[in-house]
């Protein structure tokens, strides 16, 4: 070894990188939540009037923190409402998802039947399909069967979302059980149905609930479906705190920049809790679907 | 598992023929009709998407914004794993501080790291402590790039999970024996770390998961053609998704070309499907080498 360096000054870059990753994850969650509380940084740099930037005069009012945007985004506005749409609305799609996608996924993870590797194959070339493919045709066929604008038709359209990730997460810890356990329980003279309901669904529940978390997330994230197949009964929330945007495309500076930063930064606060809760299995779960 | 397993997955097939299989057949007959009730026209509604340059224009806009997003998530995700390998205390804290921009919103992403926000506070710290020229956000030189960054910012924490756990699975021997040798802290992570994670069909499929992903891409250009007042279908901040949209919601000619529409859908999905197709190769021939 021949290290002289004190210690601190060799962890000195690491630490360095750390502060930096630091910074660049989580200023921009952080200026969303000022922002939305009224608070701009701003004239702690440039200190409070008018300053010129080149000839161009430059106005900067001063910080006045106020959390109006997020009481009345709570209280006033139809942000329960918002929310009380997107859960059910994801609520759900998952539960179609997983009732295909358990079965599915056992099958994917078991099976050496020919056509079930297959389905994998298949699930990643869909993923390539645009939302417009799919919507427009869905659009059209909502608007004459009336599932426009109703829970159970974008819960349907989002299953277009969940599907492959249940299947492909779950394959993947389904995989994991160990083949001797199969084994043992057919030896002992337990039938196909009793080893699926007995053995492998409970030693992957975590994994099932874990797999769940993250398809709602990323469906109470989405927003391009959401703002084609929702109108003023099924609105989402991550549409609903845009309502200044997806209204008046092209008017976005009539929106209230700091109600969508509160608006958004209630959103993110549950996103954020429940990712937190799962992120071992998240980790476990990406690998295992993709070795599989 | 006998026949069975064919019990099993007909929920599944039975949801992406309704979903997937249905719509897209829709699509396809779509785009070969005349919208309006004039019947088959082949392959004209495709004559008259390749006709317009802006479809050409958005459609490289979405391979560029796809390929960059893809590469920096997964460079930035690395470094976040190493990152994380090396600290000693707080791993926890720092993991669960990097993991946040994967809960927020994509459109939020569009909308935090835009002028108003992040760029406002940017510019006069740059401007009034460090006495610099105010950034031009503005120009396409800048928002492109911070398109490409605000949306690798939202999928690096998925890569760095994955590169901890390709890192996890290293056994702790071949780090040891590389200590024992006298590599620096460094010089381990470019000869064992690296090699483990691009060796990695994990990283390889993630990486095609992401091109896959942006190619679709629509809520951060979004939000910044609205900050750069880009409303017009064919501006510079037009992914594929988005120029659809704008088609969709304020079609230039007054009637919704809904042909057209899916007709450039069908165009998206087999350029994405030809170049998953070719990244799934050059991964195979990587990981020969």
């Amino acid at each position: 070894m021949t290290n002289h360096k004190p210690s601190v000054l060799r962890g000195l870059p690491i630490y360095l990188g750390l502060a930096l990753a630091f910074l660049f994850s989580f200023w921009p969650i952080l200026v969303m939540a000022l922002e939305g509380a009224d608070i701009d940084l701003g004239p702690i740099f440039s200190g409070r009037g008018i300053s010129y930037v080149a000839g161009v005069p430059y106005y900067s009012g001063g910080i006045y923190p106020s959390l109006a945007n997020y009481r009345d985004a709570l209280l006033l506005g139809n942000f329960p409402r918002l929310v009380f749409n997107s859960t059910s609305i994801a609520v759900l799609s998952i539960a179609i998802a997983l009732v295909a996608g358990i079965p599915a996924g056992y099958t994917l993870a078991r099976s050496k039947l020919r056509g079930v590797g297959a389905i994998g194959f298949l699930l990643l070339a869909l993923r390539t399909v645009s939302p417009f493919a799919i919507i427009l045709p869905l659009y059209l066929t909502y608007v004459q069967v009336g599932l426009f604008d109703t829970t159970l038709g974008i819960s349907l359209a989002y299953l277009v979302i969940d599907v492959p990730v249940v299947v492909w997460m779950l394959s993947g810890f389904f995989s994991e059980i160990p083949k001797s356990l199969y084994e043992a329980a057919e030896s002992s003279g337990a039938n196909e149905r009793q080893i699926f309901w007995r053995i492998a669904v409970p030693s992957v529940a975590i994994g099932i609930a874990a797999t769940a978390i993250f398809a709602f997330v990323l469906i109470w994230n989405e927003f391009l479906i959401a703002s084609l197949l929702t109108a003023s009964v099924t609105k989402t929330v991550s549409v609903g705190i845009w309502s200044g945007v997806g209204e008046g495309f092209g008017g976005l500076k009539s929106a209230n920049w700091d109600e969508i930063n509160a608006g958004g930064t209630l959103a993110f606060v549950p996103a954020y809790a429940v990712l937190l809760v799962v992120r071992r299995y998240l980790a476990r779960g990406f690998s295992l679907a993709t070795t599989s | 598992m006998d026949r069975s397993a064919y019990f099993l997955i007909v929920p599944l097939l039975a949801i992406l023929a309704l979903v997937e299989i249905y719509p897209l057949a829709v699509s396809v007959n779509l785009s070969l009709n005349d919208f309006g009730g004039g019947g088959f026209v082949g392959a004209a509604n495709y004559a008259t998407l390749f006709s317009q340059s802006a479809f050409l224009a958005a459609l490289s806009t979405s391979v560029l914004y796809s390929s960059g997003s893809a590469a920096l998530s997964t460079v930035l995700g690395i470094l976040f794993a190493y990152l994380l390998t090396r600290v000693k205390r707080g791993r926890g804290f720092f993991e669960s501080v990097f993991l946040m921009p994967l809960a927020a919103a994509p459109i939020i992403a569009g909308v935090v790291w835009a002028p108003s926000a992040i760029w406002d506070d940017l510019n006069t710290f740059w401007h009034f402590v460090l006495g610099q020229q105010f950034f031009n956000v503005t120009s396409y030189n800048l928002f492109f790039p911070i398109m490409v960054l605000s949306d690798s910012w939202e999928w690096a924490p998925m890569m760095m999970l994955i590169a901890l756990s390709v890192l996890a699975s290293v056994p702790k021997q071949v780090y040891e024996a590389s200590e024992a040798f006298g590599a620096s802290k460094w010089r381990t992570f470019t000869s064992v770390s690296i090699p483990a994670i691009v060796n990695s069909p994990v990283i390889h499929f993630m990486i095609i998961i992401r091109f896959v992903d942006a190619m679709r891409t629509f809520e951060i250009p979004f939000a910044w053609s609205g900050w750069l007042s880009y409303t017009h279908p064919g501006s510079p901040t037009d992914t594929l998704s988005l120029y659809l949209f704008k088609l969709l919601l304020i079609p230039p000619s007054g009637i919704i070309p809904i042909p057209v529409i899916s007709a450039a859908a069908l165009v998206l999905l087999a350029v994405t499907l030809l170049a998953t197709g070719l990244l799934f190769s050059l991964m195979r021939g990587l990981r020969k080498i």
